[in-house]
């Protein structure tokens, strides 16, 4: 009798041990519910944008008005050449900045160029040429694809989509500068007048 | 003494209390955060021009005939 009452006792005691200890934890849990109530199920969503955008920051080349030199056969105008040497053989106003472009976007982009025009219908006359040289002004901003090379010289592309001239433009503000320079061989014998073309450039998300 | 009855009570409420808490703990832990990037594709352009007058030559140049 004396054994089952140690027994009895043991086991009550043991439960309520069990009991006290279940309490605790229990609310434990319930005060910790209570603190983070409203976050405990909650979705917290953050969309970040992609912007794609470029920028010509200098958007305009302008030669002026000029002519081919008395007895020469041609005159060649090239932004890349340096002052004294922009204009050979005429007298137009020499340009050196050339086009320039940014992509201030928040993305890496590819660059496709294509002109309004090519080298005849621009300039018109005997061997006139028509053609645009891509650099990175700032450096890495442009990867070349395959067969193609930054600072030379290519013949301009009329075709849609143009000429991919970067594989990579990238968007890091010290990396995101390119430079386009334009040489024109105009023959004393081109069209005379305002002439004038576009460049489009088209920035594509990688 | 206490009764059997007693002790199975208090045995059977601490275990309903550990389940519930079990119960809440996992509930509550149960957060969810996503981030998205819009990476959708995106093509934008970008127009340059070049200008210039040409005038004839003073004299006609050698591509010329006549």
């Amino acid at each position: 009798m004396a054994n089952q009452e140690k027994k009895q006792n043991f086991l009550f005691y043991a439960a309520l041990i069990l009991l006290v200890f279940s309490v605790v934890i229990f609310s434990m849990n319930v005060i910790k519910v209570l603190k983070i109530t409203g976050r405990a199920t909650g979705t917290a969503n953050l969309t970040i944008e992609g912007k794609t955008q470029i920028n010509f920051t200098i958007d305009n080349i302008d030669w002026g008005s000029g002519c081919v030199d008395a007895g020469k056969p041609n005159a060649t105008l090239n932004t890349a050449a340096g002052a004294g040497n922009a204009v050979i053989n005429g007298n137009w106003t020499e340009n050196t900045d050339g086009f320039r472009i940014e992509n201030i976007g928040n993305q890496n982009v590819t660059l496709d160029l294509k002109t309004g025009k090519n080298a005849q219908q621009l300039l018109g006359g005997t061997d006139p040429d028509y053609e645009y040289n891509v650099t990175n002004y700032e450096a890495n901003s442009c990867t070349p694809p395959a067969g193609f090379n930054l600072g030379t010289f290519y013949d301009v592309n009329t075709t849609n989509p143009g000429t991919r001239i970067c594989d990579v433009f990238q968007f890091s503000d010290s990396n995101d500068v390119i430079r386009i320079d334009v040489k024109l061989v105009i023959p004393s014998d081109s069209k005379t007048g305002a002439i004038g073309d576009t460049f489009t450039v088209t920035a594509t998300t990688i | 003494m206490v009764s059997n009855k007693t002790i199975w009570v208090m045995i059977i409420i601490a275990i309903l209390l550990l389940g519930s808490s079990l119960l809440i703990s996992t509930t509550s832990s149960n957060k969810e955060v996503n981030l998205d990037q819009n990476k959708a594709v995106e093509s934008t352009t970008q127009k340059g021009n070049i200008n210039l007058v040409i005038n004839p030559p003073a004299t006609k140049g050698v591509n010329e005939n006549g």
